[in-house]
């Protein structure tokens, strides 16, 4: 086909272009397989990594609350074709359930919460205050974790362990686990806030999109037969907000399941111990691969490194999880910035 | 009408009038108690970081380098911008590619394929890139710590960021536009670089901006690639460590010397003001175009 576009105005493309767009198709092609590669590539990293432990450990992996490197003095020995140190035990179980408990708690926290302020912003609020707020949850947006961690270990967590958990405790004294000694000043109650805290923004701006679809028209009518604020919240918004709501809270899940920094700096990392209560220091998987990597790089043997890259293919499984099915429910993927 | 599973509207109870009036009375102060608790936080978060960066507050905290646990944030500063200049010359072409390639030249499947893919990337958490990053990069390619093997981390992290934010400014093309210039005979190829980028540049320069601010506030990833340096980054991307913001506060927080707290906050509020004024700016672009 001769070339259609004449030459000579500047901007029209010359023929070149068109042996150039194979080219590109392919160059653009193998960009855009740079994602797939990248994830799949961590995966595989994560599991080739973790491969010896989890084969040696099994289920105790899973099951077992023993984490520790063994006798680092000692001469290595060999299990599996592997070196050991001997007395090596490497069970996940303390930080599988420091996760599930500060992630379930936070989540349990932050979505009615986030409910609330969404609600409020969209129909309550005055206009002045709708404005306020939106600038207030893009904020806490995008305040960095580190940032959130720095704040919660000095400011929030001695308000939370000396105000506000005796206080609880003379309240809950009697019920099991909301009520309890408070031992250290970083523990699941601090963590559990701060996570809320962390994880509001992204709610609270997904179940505004979904109550920003209700018909305004539906809206005015509703009021205009003299409808109260609540009567035209939950008989026209809640139906669109209803099917949104899991969604919110699986992106909200992903996210606090994967919240490193500021979980280390205010959760007390326990090893080798279950929390007992909401007062207990706890350890959450993504903490323990950032704050257990220094002291594992002394185990000569590598199986310490190794043992973390496990509860990174964990905690790579279970964000990967919960943000497929956020995406399935809610159409959103956590790639979407919480734009309000 | 719209929405999935969506009912018709149930009519309201006809109670009583005190019912009614009590009833939203209390779900709009709900909603404004919610609403006033997450403000109230975030302005006690604010004014913290403000009071405890306000010791260090002063001109030598920004230009000289960190000694120890005091001195100033020079080198966290520029070795912020150092890695993010990186960080920006690797993702750049490779989110736009990406996303162009999603756009323009796959088949709806595979458009759903590459985004998915993107998607479940940008799940993936932090310290999984910094644990990968520190053992392929530092010690399995021998880089060191690096600005090299902490700018190819921040790279992998972002790039799903940038994606979908690519994918949003060259959706906002009008079809239009790109048919015409088809029709008139561009190869499609042409068709990118003489109607989609110059079109979607400016979206495509907020979505780069907008995944830089999200690499900027990392931590996690950065402690064992970058680690950290007491001194200005150097030419040399490998073997060389580099200092950042995020380290700073992170380290310093734990210490007992009130100087080193301080120089935590400081770092902390700059953070939080790049970051916020990232907002603002991007919020401007957007609203000007």
């Amino acid at each position: 086909m001769a070339d259609p576009v004449p030459g000579g105005e500047g901007m029209a493309p010359r023929r070149g272009w068109r042996r150039l767009d194979g080219t590109m198709a392919v160059a653009l092609g193998a960009a855009a397989l740079v994602p797939l590669v990248a994830a799949l590539g961590l995966a595989a990293y994560l599991g080739w990594s973790a491969y010896p432990v989890l084969r040696e450990m099994g289920l105790g992996f899973i099951t077992s609350t023993q984490w520790t490197l063994g006798n680092l003095y000692a001469q290595p020995i060999h299990r599996g074709g592997w070196a050991w140190m001997p007395g090596a035990q490497y069970g996940a179980a303390v930080f599988l359930v420091g996760t599930g408990l500060t992630s379930g708690l936070a989540l349990a926290l932050a979505t009615p919460w986030a409910f609330l302020v969404a609600a409020y912003a969209t129909f309550g609020a005055p206009p002045r205050a709708r404005k306020l707020l939106a600038a207030v949850v893009e904020t806490m947006a995008g305040i960095p974790s580190v940032v959130y961690g720095l704040w919660g270990f000095l400011a929030l967590a001695p308000v939370l362990t000396r105000v506000v958990a005796p206080a609880l405790n003379r309240l809950l004294t009697p019920l099991p686990f909301v009520s309890g000694p408070v031992e250290s000043e970083t523990n699941l109650l601090v963590a559990t806030v701060v996570l809320a805290l962390m994880i509001l923004p992204i709610e609270a701006a997904t179940l505004r999109a979904r109550m920003e679809r209700t018909p305004r028209d539906w809206l005015d009518g509703a009021r205009a037969l003299g409808w109260t604020q609540a009567e035209v919240f939950w008989h026209l918004v809640w139906p669109y907000v209803r099917t949104g709501l899991a969604g919110a809270m699986l992106l909200g899940l992903g996210r606090a399941l994967g919240e490193t920094m500021a979980v280390l700096m205010v959760s007390g990392n326990a090893l080798n111990v279950l929390p007992h209560d909401w007062y207990s220091p706890v350890a959450t998987l993504a903490a323990t691969i950032a704050g257990q990597l220094d002291s594992a790089l002394t185990d000569p043997t590598g199986m310490a490194v190794r043992a973390l890259g496990g509860l990174g293919l964990v905690l790579f499984a279970l964000t990967v999880v919960a943000n497929l099915a956020a995406r399935a429910v809610a159409g959103a993927g956590p790639g979407r910035r919480a734009a309000w | 009408m719209k929405g999935a599973g969506y009912e018709a509207p149930s009519e309201p109870a006809r109670g009583r009038r005190q019912w009614r009036r009590a009833s939203s009375a209390l779900w709009t102060a709900a909603g404004g108690v919610a609403a006033w608790a997450a403000v109230t936080l975030v302005a006690w978060l604010l004014a913290d970081l403000v009071r405890g960066a306000a010791p260090a507050l002063t001109w030598r905290s920004l230009v000289e380098t960190t000694q120890g646990l005091g001195g100033g944030l020079a080198n966290a500063i520029v070795g912020t911008l150092w890695l993010l200049f990186w960080t920006a010359l690797l993702v750049a072409p490779v989110g736009v590619a990406a996303a162009t390639w999603g756009m323009v030249w796959a088949t709806p499947r595979l458009r759903r394929a590459v985004f998915l893919a993107s998607d479940v990337l940008a799940g993936v958490p932090s310290i999984v890139f910094g644990y990968v990053g520190y053992l392929a990069l530092v010690i399995g390619l021998g880089w060191g710590f690096s600005a090299l093997a902490a700018a190819v981390t921040l790279a992998v992290l972002v790039l799903p960021y940038l994606v979908r934010n690519a994918q949003q400014a060259l959706d906002a093309v009008p079809r239009e536009r790109q048919e015409a210039a088809l029709a008139l005979g561009f190869s499609r190829a042409a068709m990118v670089w003489y109607v989609l980028w110059p079109e979607a540049r400016g979206g495509l320069a907020t979505g780069l901006v907008l995944a830089l601010g999200i690499a900027m506030g990392e931590t996690a990833p950065l402690l064992y690639t970058a680690e950290w340096s007491q001194s200005l980054p150097t030419w040399s991307l490998t073997h060389h460590a580099v200092g950042y913001l995020t380290y700073v506060v992170w380290a310093f927080v734990q210490e007992p010397y009130p100087q080193a707290v301080a120089l935590a906050y400081l770092a902390g509020l700059l953070l939080t003001v790049a970051v916020g004024g990232i907002a603002v700016f991007t919020r401007l672009g957007r609203a000007a175009e």
